[in-house]
């Protein structure tokens, strides 16, 4: 409904760069979060094999 | 997790029962932050009208305001968590507090990046040496101080001592934040929103407002209890329990049993 109006006005750039910045960033931390506690669990589990194999 | 109907709350400081609970938790968080977002988008960019006097640049407000809240209430969780564990030595406390930390860090960031770019259209400049701002950006250092401080000292139990104690002198910057507009003549207008008055903005405003703010709290809910699942997986790597949760899951819900 407003986006047309969004997307026109002056201070679109403002607006975009505080959502887009800010998304971004989220995101990022999100990806990061979950790939650190992929590669702990990963570590455990080749410590795990390494128990097995001795 | 209830015996004689009392609520077994030390049990949670272990970090096995802690991983195994927020294992639980973290989807609905996910969940719930995804909808919040969705709808806080709908309301805030489809449906919410125009302000009259900031036109549009107010919806700046809908990601800037939740995101000062965060920056705030996130430090007060850590000075907490570093009381418990500054008094009581509970390592999971540090666990929290550390895993708060970045993201409180990157709220603190966001609140200053939206209200900059919230400010050059609004008030004509993107920074002013303002008690508000400069409460704020005081926030970041404290956050990031934290941080680094931290990661500086290779002891664990150490760095988790030495980081609290400056978690619990910086907290005092909290109350200066949220009461400078108050106790000085400032640039930045006062809260629209406090518990004892009715909100001074539309509807749909404040609906975006509350959606992107409970986006905000189930997100950070999320990112952090997973950084604090990785961060007990690093420190306890040499536990049993930890060792367990790399077997197969039948072996480990064995293992599980002749624990209890």
């Amino acid at each position: 409904m407003h986006m047309e109006a969004i997307m026109t006005d002056p201070h679109t750039p403002f607006i975009l760069g505080s959502w887009l910045v800010a998304m971004a960033l989220l995101g990022l931390e999100t990806i990061l979060v979950i790939r650190r506690r992929r590669q702990a669990q990963r570590a455990l589990q080749r410590a795990r094999q390494r128990q097995g194999a001795m | 997790m209830e015996q004689d109907g009392r609520i077994r709350w030390l049990k949670f400081s272990s970090p096995r029962h802690f991983y195994h609970l927020v294992d639980r938790v973290i989807p609905w968080a996910w969940w719930v932050a995804g909808i919040a977002l969705v709808v806080g988008l709908t309301i805030g960019f489809l449906i919410a009208p125009a302000d009259y006097q900031q036109g549009n640049s107010y919806r700046i407000m809908f990601i800037h305001v939740p995101a000062a809240w965060m920056s705030m209430f996130i430090y007060l969780l850590i000075a907490g968590y570093a009381f418990i564990h500054l008094v009581w030595r509970v390592k999971m406390a540090d666990v929290m507090a550390i895993s708060l930390a970045p993201t409180g860090a990157i709220f603190a960031f966001l609140s200053l990046w939206t209200g900059a770019l919230w400010g050059r259209p609004t008030w004509g400049a993107y920074w002013v040496w303002d008690a508000r701002l400069t409460s704020s950006l005081l926030l970041l250092l404290l956050y990031l101080g934290y941080m680094a401080l931290h990661a500086a000292i290779p002891d664990r139990q150490r760095a988790g001592r030495a980081a609290s104690l400056v978690a619990l002198v910086g907290v005092v910057n909290v109350p200066i934040i949220y009461f400078s507009v108050h106790w000085w003549n400032t640039l930045h207008q006062g809260a629209s929103i406090t518990l004892t008055a009715a909100p001074t903005m539309a509807g749909t405003m404040f609906a975006a407002l509350v959606a992107m703010t409970v986006a905000c709290w189930a997100y950070t809910i999320a990112v952090v209890l997973t950084r604090a699942q990785a961060e007990t997986l690093e420190r306890e790597r040499g536990a049993l329990w930890a060792a367990q949760l790399a077997d197969p899951p039948h072996t480990r819900q064995e293992a599980d049993k002749e624990h209890v």
